[in-house]
């Protein structure tokens, strides 16, 4: 399976390919909403996680351009951010997110874990 | 004519002699019936007499005797009813004028009749008069002249000019000294007038309105003193009556609106003094809130409410509309405004800055979590390189629970805390929970037992929030818990509500802590001792959350019973 990371911290998302490398998923990384959109023609992912906070191109802008495109409103969007107030965990699951996970409650095993759990509905 | 003579001497003795007798008979004056009766009868027999005798009178004599006596009957029947018409008349007049005698001395005002000239002498006048005046008798008064009781020379010739001008006086006041030189005010009302004549006379009425005067200066007093109270309120004020109506406003509220007091008063606040809320919508149901205010008798709160400023720019403002009763009765409506612009501004900050705080405190936390979680699979690491990766991985744990104990805090404090409803199974949170925090029990050789009766507990309420209720006393049950221990989580599902109970044995509250436990960065004696590095935040969270769930928290603590805390949902909650 095909994961586009959309994150600016290096560090996590080195960390992130790292482990999703390691488990067998193809993997690419965007430093925000910009290049993830960019990304997102070239790679063709079918899963993105998606960080919010962004430079350039927030979190939620890329995910209202990627769900109102006909050609990538299928991709399985994981919203994988610091950010967890209510109105934003909302908004991102309005704007078609599947999950809105927080990175400092999960393990990287446990991030895996999602992504397989939505990799298997995708398939 | 001799005999005649002679019956005449004769008839005269005896007629005489009635009239006499008659007359010291009824020795009361009036009783001029009596009188008449007797002469009357003293006459007939006289006639008897005469008739008696007739033989020596001729026959008309004594037809002219007969007719003396039939006239004298009438007239003096017609002057005994003439007499007695009289004399009722004059006893009803007597009556009279004795009733209205003692109904003018009853009275607790003077009542006078004086002349003009010679300073006024007293020509009539009723005993309320000599009361008012201290004087003794109505004679003593009579003696005085109406200027001598004038306190105030240019009083009196005001008074004098007036009603020569006028030729009545409604109401003047007077400032009067009594004979006993008591000084009051009085109130007097007079009119001039003229007697047969052509010669000036005053009536008057005088009345003490000291007591009044007093009562009324009070009042004014205490109304300048409650409008000075409400001017000097630094908070823009506006009373209204029950119907709306501007009755008071304050500089304050001047200011705040920038419309004049004049402009104001008399008209409703909504009319005057243009509201919308955020989105500029007109503010019907304000209204309404005011109103139920008036109606309900209670204190109504807003903070959403906003002013459209002359520059058509929003003055956000919190109201509160206060209804004043008086012996249960509402007569009105005090409203408070205040420019809420600073305090949403902070609002916006602190707002603003836990979301900031929220990413830029935990993306380096998450970060060092998820590298070391890589190392630590490394299956190259010797055991104390493994070691130290645990303890390093356990310590940035701790930094992320504080950061997120800290975030929790504020959201309570923000108000930013919002609740969502959902149908939530009960039981089945807690062995979310439990699932989460299983492996800190293991570490602590405790025993996690879920105890109960049912295998769903239904409820409405925000399962995120209740588990982070939960979380927190779980993991406070497992860090005081003792070593090798039981940890019983109990659900009691009643009709309306549902009582969850997290109990564990080893340390204990005490008692003289019991009411601090809720408090903010409040760490009991011995969470100290087991945690020094704890923050003081959970329970008091936890609170704060139960609280937003409309439940209830306790705890019981002993050392002989170990500690159970505990809290109520209410299944349909509000």
């Amino acid at each position: 399976m095909k994961i586009l990371i959309v994150e600016d911290e290096k560090i996590i998302s080195d960390v992130l390919q790292e482990k999703l490398e390691e488990e067998n998923f193809t993997t690419k990384v965007a430093a925000d909403g910009v290049e993830g959109l960019e990304a997102v023609q070239e790679f063709e992912p079918e899963m993105i996680l998606l960080d919010l906070l962004m430079p350039n191109m927030d979190g939620f802008e890329m995910l209202k351009i990627l769900k109102s495109d006909p050609k990538t409103k299928n991709i399985t969007v994981i919203v994988l951010s610091n950010l967890n107030q209510d109105e934003e965990i909302k908004k991102a699951l309005v704007l078609g997110a599947v999950d809105f996970l927080v990175k400092t409650q999960l393990s990287l095993a446990e991030v895996v874990a999602k992504v397989r759990q939505y990799g298997y509905i995708i398939k | 004519m001799r005999k005649i003579s002679r019956i005449s001497v004769n008839n005269f003795c005896v007629f005489d002699l009635f009239h006499r007798l008659c007359k010291s008979f009824c020795a009361i004056r009036d009783n001029v019936a009596v009188v008449w009766f007797a002469s009357f009868s003293g006459t007939v027999l006289l006639l008897l007499h005469g008739f008696l005798m007739r033989d020596m009178l001729g026959q008309k004599e004594a037809i002219a005797f007969a007719l003396v006596i039939v006239v004298s009957f009438f007239v003096g029947l017609l002057l005994i009813s003439e007499y007695y018409a009289i004399r009722n008349k004059t006893d009803q007049l007597v009556n009279e004028k004795e009733k209205f005698r003692s109904l003018l001395d009853d009275l607790k005002f003077g009542v006078y009749r004086r002349s003009v000239e010679n300073g006024g002498k007293f020509i009539e006048l009723n005993t309320g008069l000599v009361e008012l005046l201290d004087a003794s008798s109505k004679e003593e008064l009579m003696m005085h002249n109406v200027t001598d009781f004038y306190q105030d020379k240019k009083e009196m010739s005001q008074f004098a000019e007036k009603i020569k001008k006028d030729g009545c006086v409604i109401g003047q006041e007077l400032h009067i000294v009594s004979l006993k030189g008591r000084k009051f005010i009085a109130s007097v009302t007079a009119v001039l007038k003229k007697d047969a004549s052509d010669k000036f006379f005053i009536d008057g009425v005088f009345e003490d309105i000291s007591e009044w005067k007093k009562i009324e200066e009070q009042l004014t007093a205490e109304k300048v003193r409650v409008e000075a109270i409400l001017s000097s309120i630094g908070e823009a004020t506006i009373v209204q009556d029950t119907h709306g109506k501007i009755l008071f406003v304050n500089g304050k509220a001047e200011q705040l609106f920038g419309i004049p007091r004049v402009s104001m008063i008399g008209r409703s606040s909504f009319d005057v003094i243009h509201f919308v809320d955020a989105e500029r919508r007109e503010l019907r149901d304000e209204i309404r809130l005011m109103q139920m205010a008036v109606e309900t008798g209670k204190v109504v709160k807003n903070d959403k409410i906003f002013f459209v400023q002359k520059d058509k720019s929003l003055l956000p403002l919190a109201v509160t509309a206060s209804p004043v009763l008086v012996d249960q009765k509402n007569i009105g409506l005090v409203s408070i405004y205040r420019d809420i612009t600073q305090e949403k501004e902070i609002e916006y900050a602190k707002t603003h800055f836990v979301s900031l705080a929220a990413h830029q405190l935990r993306t380096p936390l998450s970060g060092t979590k998820w590298i070391i979680d890589l190392l630590r699979q490394n299956n190259s690491l010797q055991p104390s390189e493994k070691k130290r990766l645990d303890q390093l991985y356990g310590l940035n744990e701790r930094l992320i629970f504080l950061v997120n104990d800290l975030l929790n805090v504020s959201h309570v404090e923000t108000g930013s805390l919002t609740v969502e409803k959902k149908k939530i199974d009960v039981v089945h949170s807690i062995e979310e929970v439990v699932g989460l925090l299983k492996s800190d029990a293991i570490a602590k050789k405790q025993k996690i037992v879920v105890r109960t009766a049912v295998k769903k507990v239904a409820l409405v309420s925000d399962p995120v929030l209740l588990e982070e209720v939960l979380k927190n006393l779980l993991s406070n049950a497992i860090q005081y818990g003792k070593v090798d221990s039981k940890i019983t989580i109990s659900i009691e599902s009643k009709s309306s509500f549902v009582f969850i109970s997290v109990h564990n044995v080893g340390s204990f509250i005490e008692p003289s802590e019991f009411d601090k436990i809720f408090t903010k960065f409040y760490r009991s004696a011995a969470a100290q001792k087991l945690r020094p590095n704890g923050t003081g935040l959970g329970l008091f969270f936890a609170k704060s959350v139960v609280d937003a769930l409309h439940g209830q928290i306790g705890f019981s603590s002993s050392l002989k019973e170990g500690t159970t805390f505990y809290f109520t949902l209410f299944k349909k909650n509000a």
